[in-house]
């Protein structure tokens, strides 16, 4: 057993096997040795990692993802893989910020699928969209000055005498 | 917000035209879209559509044009107008670029030809030696030379070497079944070919090729021309008394026709004179009805018209933008866009 502490000092309990999904805690237990104790996890909040412990959790099975892979992926490979599996489509079905958070977390503790699978959501839900549709999506606000939107239009339209 | 290199992540599942939209719904969005965001989707559908080939300034605004023109009634290439002299100031004078056209010359051991301008090619695999090799173009560029020619009066092979790249085999190699007239225009470090078919192998129909991937971009009585530019992404076509705009993509192959547009120019090409050679010399010359002289130079994927005034002196009358003017004139400008295509290989 491991103990990750989030931001907040809130101390998760997990299995070695669960913890090492995240390539830096792995790296981390491996220098230090088997007695790790708490291992502080200081960018993520408890509730941010209580969803990742529950994604490391349920994963803790898979194969691990082979060390610069990403770097051989082909564009073949990269089309195969918009495929989300179901599990993890529901696991990510939470508010924009709670995904970002998510996408952040996987980044920092270096999970490379709930990062890859995280992207895969998002872009999912931009594909195909309108600006405005994105809006709508991502609840956010038009922030672009009438200038910028006059500008906006131009690109969109074609402006005859630019 | 996520940080731009995550957001490059998401950037990589999208296709170009989620990736304009994102970038239109925020300033947040847009902030952390990099410019190599658009560059690497752009290049992904239309790898010759370059800020320095267009009149945009940057990939963002390059792929977002690009989607527009795939918008329903979108216009996708601007009419050639007169310009008032006014405009730009001044009289200019075109500079006839340096002569294009190279001859072959192999180093003593006869099997690697050097370009006038230094770059080496092997053609040892060719058997120079033996006389059925016809060449057909050796087109010499500081930063590129392309070499075509026909094998025992059968296959046409294109081999393009880039300056800077290692070694003396060629960088690209294309053999293609082609009929003797064959068009070549360089842009940067893309090569367009306009070429027939091999009547024996197929209807004598035009076809246009992008070399540097082998995509067949127009084919099938598709092509108005041989002569053609390449500028804003889309292929241009001069008529007698108009241009065609052409929208093509690396996509379009598979998903649709390419969708041409046409307009009238505001002069009449009314009888257009004998052809200079786009090759040799880098531009045409066009006589209007009144016998009056026109040049255009596409050689650099731009389309600058220019009317004589007197004696060797034209004045533009197409409306490129000045930056693309100075471009044509300045030959020290010219140079660092040629250092650029180096750099970049």
């Amino acid at each position: 057993m491991v103990t990750l502490v989030s931001s907040d000092g809130v101390s998760f309990n997990v299995d070695q096997k669960v913890a090492s999904r995240s390539a830096l805690i792995k790296n981390m237990m491996e220098d230090i040795g088997e007695d790790a104790g708490e291992i502080p996890v200081p960018n993520v909040s408890s509730n941010v990692l209580k969803k990742v412990i529950e994604y490391c959790t349920y994963h803790k099975d898979d194969p691990l993802p082979q060390s610069g892979e990403d770097e051989g992926t082909s564009a073949a490979d990269k089309k195969k893989s918009t495929v989300i599996d179901d599990w993890d489509y529901n696991f990510l079905q939470v508010d924009q910020e709670m995904l970002f958070e998510i996408i952040l977390t996987a980044n920092y503790l270096d999970i490379k699928p709930l990062l890859d699978v995280g992207c895969k959501t998002v872009a999912n839900m931009i594909k195909g969209k309108t600006p405005e549709e994105i809006r709508r999506t991502f609840n956010i606000a038009n922030d672009f000055t009438p200038e910028e939107e006059a500008q906006i239009r131009r690109e969109n339209e074609w402006a005859e005498d630019r | 917000m996520l940080p731009p290199e995550l957001v490059e992540l998401i950037a990589d599942q999208l296709d170009i035209r989620s990736v304009c939209a994102l970038s239109q719904s925020s300033k947040s969005w847009s902030r952390v879209l990099s410019d190599s965001v658009f560059r690497s989707k752009l290049q992904e559908v239309c790898p010759w559509f370059e800020p320095q080939f267009s009149h945009r300034n940057t990939w963002r605004e390059c792929a977002i044009e690009y989607c527009r023109r795939r918008q329903v009634g979108s216009k996708f290439a601007r009419p050639i107008r007169k310009v008032d002299a006014e405009e730009f100031g001044r009289s200019l004078t075109i500079v006839t670029r340096p002569e294009l056209v190279d001859s072959l010359k192999l180093e003593a051991d006869g099997k690697v030809f050097t370009s006038k301008y230094g770059i080496r090619l092997d053609l040892s695999a060719y058997s120079l030696m033996a006389n059925h090799l016809s060449i057909h173009k050796l087109v010499s560029f500081p930063h590129v030379v392309v070499f075509i020619f026909m094998l025992e009066g059968a296959e046409c092979h294109v081999l393009i070497k880039y300056k800077g790249s290692k070694g003396t085999h060629p960088d690209i190699r294309r053999v293609i079944q082609a009929s003797e007239d064959i068009y070549c225009h360089v842009l940067g470090r893309h090569v367009f070919l306009g070429f027939s078919e091999d009547p024996y192998f197929d209807n004598d129909q035009p076809g246009i090729m992008y070399v540097n991937n082998g995509a067949i971009l127009m084919k099938q009585g598709h092509a108005p021309r041989f002569q053609f530019t390449c500028y804003d992404g889309l292929l241009l076509f001069f008529d007698e008394e108009s241009y065609t705009s052409v929208r093509i993509s690396l996509e379009s192959i598979t998903d649709h026709e390419p969708v041409m547009e046409e307009f009238i120019s505001g002069y009449q090409f009314g009888y257009p004179s004998y052809k200079v050679g786009a090759h040799e010399h880098g531009y045409y010359s066009i006589e209007d009805n009144f016998g009056k002289l026109f040049l255009v130079d596409d050689s650099r994927g731009m389309m600058v018209c220019a009317a004589e005034v007197d004696c060797g002196r034209y004045r533009v009358i197409s409306d490129v933008q000045r930056k693309a003017l100075d471009e044509v004139n300045d030959s020290s400008k010219q140079q660092e866009t040629l250092a650029r295509f180096s750099a970049r290989k």
